[in-house]
């Protein structure tokens, strides 16, 4: 389902054009990636998307009731609050569709934030704010998350465990917008699209990893359930207990979650040239 | 809760950078410095604090829609009800106003001239919250608009030219004339009625102006 659509949307300031012309969907179940530059119009791109700024030609489309999380970049609020009173603010705003606070101790814990809680966000370092406003932007369970330089002050760790929490929200049918200067290899793979912010056009990139198909390795237990017809359309070897589906790299880890759940055994992937 | 929220983050808006308070300490000096340097009448004194409050309410609102662009970009966005916003902007900027009268007439508790005085703050701040934007982005436009709008909310516009379109006036001058006339402080209390509506319509209008802005 589309969450989001932008038609024919540019914006300038002051006689310069942020973007132009440019023509964007986001949809359910999928994290968009959008590479630019400094200065390329990513920023004032996610402003305007979540309603921050009024494009100067194009339109919006935003599916009925749908609620918006958003890391800026910057955030220029002064919060003298403490983290555990500003999050659970934050959470209150978002009613009763929030997480609940349980999952909102689960999220400060696994965002490592469970040290700095009584202390004021104001105080805190950049990337330990930059925690703070990822976890502000998640816990109203957004539909539609747009993330400007999520990882910014993270090390290599935070940046995984965000990424989980991006993919636990992607699969529980939220939309997700990145938008980053820099393009890691290692994350790569968590993206279902990727885009290209520059000379004020956004270019959908079709790289080969696109295309790129994965042969997923399992064997069979005692207690295993028979493939449904939706997964056994991938099956390409059934041999004794050994089970191997060749699945499209962006359904590659719903389809190894589904399997799980029918107790088969999860052995490898191995990725097939194209 | 968005209420609650709104109502913290405003009042931190408005006593953050002490403009508010020091333009209150300033006024509390001049009301208790103004019969000995001075030796006015009280009729006079009234009309210069209608003045001073209404300069007031629009300095401070200025400034506390200047941090507002500053500091709370993305506190719209997480609350998400534009008239939610702006209407409790308006309370908060009210009680603003309320606060300055009481502190200066805190010792005389007549709430005729408290009432007054709110009203005429009121105006200020509703002024400031219409020019908003074009003082921002356009600050020297921003700024001529302010003074233009100064000029005619304390002009004579009993007669003249002025008199055709004393309706479209902020109701400051009036005040002052009429009490100028001699008529007693309750005779104000319809114009400071007039005030509060005024301010309540310049609310509506930059209400429905800025909507775009807030909203796609």
């Amino acid at each position: 389902m589309k969450l989001l659509t932008a038609k024919d949307l540019s914006l300038q300031n002051e006689g310069y054009f942020a973007f132009k012309h440019v023509a964007f969907s986001l949809y359910q179940d999928e994290i968009a990636y959008i590479l630019g530059d400094n200065g390329s119009g990513k920023t004032q791109f996610l402003d305007t998307l979540v309603g921050l700024k009024s494009p100067d030609s194009g339109k919006i489309e935003i599916t009925p009731k749908a609620r918006f999380g958003y890391l800026p970049q910057i955030n220029p609020e002064i919060i003298t609050k403490t983290v555990k009173k500003y999050l659970h603010d934050v959470q209150a705003l978002s009613g009763k569709l929030a997480v609940s606070d349980t999952q909102l101790k689960e999220l400060v814990t696994y965002m490592g934030m469970t040290p700095y809680l009584d202390r004021s966000v104001q105080q805190l370092s950049l990337g330990l704010k930059q925690r703070v406003g990822f976890l502000a932007a998640v816990v109203g369970h957004p539909n539609i998350l747009l993330l400007d330089e999520p990882f910014s002050f993270q090390n290599s760790e935070m940046i995984t465990n965000m990424l989980d929490i991006i993919k636990d929200l992607r699969d529980n049918h939220s939309g997700i917008v990145i938008a980053s200067t820099v393009q890691d290899d290692s994350i790569v793979s968590y993206f279902d699209s990727n885009y290209l912010l520059k000379d004020n056009s956004l270019i959908k990139v079709t790289s080969q990893n696109e295309s790129t198909h994965y042969m997923l390795i399992f064997t069979i237990k005692s207690n295993t359930i028979a493939l449904p017809s939706n997964l056994s359309q991938y099956l390409k070897v059934n041999v004794e207990n050994l089970i191997e589906l060749k699945v499209p790299r962006k359904l590659k880890d719903s389809i190894i979650k589904e399997m799980l759940e029918l107790n088969y055994n999860f052995e490898g992937a191995r990725v097939l040239e194209n | 809760m968005k209420i609650k929220f709104l109502v913290d983050n405003f009042l931190k808006l408005i006593f953050r950078d002490y403009l508010y308070l020091s333009l209150l300490f300033i006024l509390l000096v001049i009301k208790f410095t103004i019969d000995s340097a001075l030796g006015l009448s009280n009729l006079q004194k009234t009309e210069i604090f209608i003045i001073l409050t209404f300069i007031i309410g629009l300095i401070s609102g200025l400034n506390f829609f200047r941090n507002d662009q500053l500091y709370n970009r993305y506190v719209k966005q997480k609350i998400n009800n534009y008239w939610l916003y702006i209407s409790v902007q308006t309370v908060i900027l009210l009680l603003m106003n309320i606060l300055t009268a009481v502190l200066t007439f805190i010792n005389t508790a007549d709430w005729v001239l408290i009432i007054l005085f709110t009203t005429s703050g009121f105006v200020g701040t509703e002024i400031a919250m219409i020019l908003k934007l074009r003082f921002e982005k356009h600050p020297i436009i921003g700024q001529i608009g302010i003074l233009i709008l100064l000029y005619l909310s304390l002009s004579d516009s009993s007669s003249g030219t002025l008199y055709y379109v004393n309706w479209i006036l902020p109701p400051i001058s009036k005040m002052i004339v009429t009490l100028q006339d001699g008529h007693s402080l309750q005779a104000l209390l319809p114009i400071a009625g007039q005030q509060f509506v005024y301010g309540i319509i310049l609310f509506a209008i930059s209400g429905v102006f800025y909507q775009k802005k807030f909203e796609k």
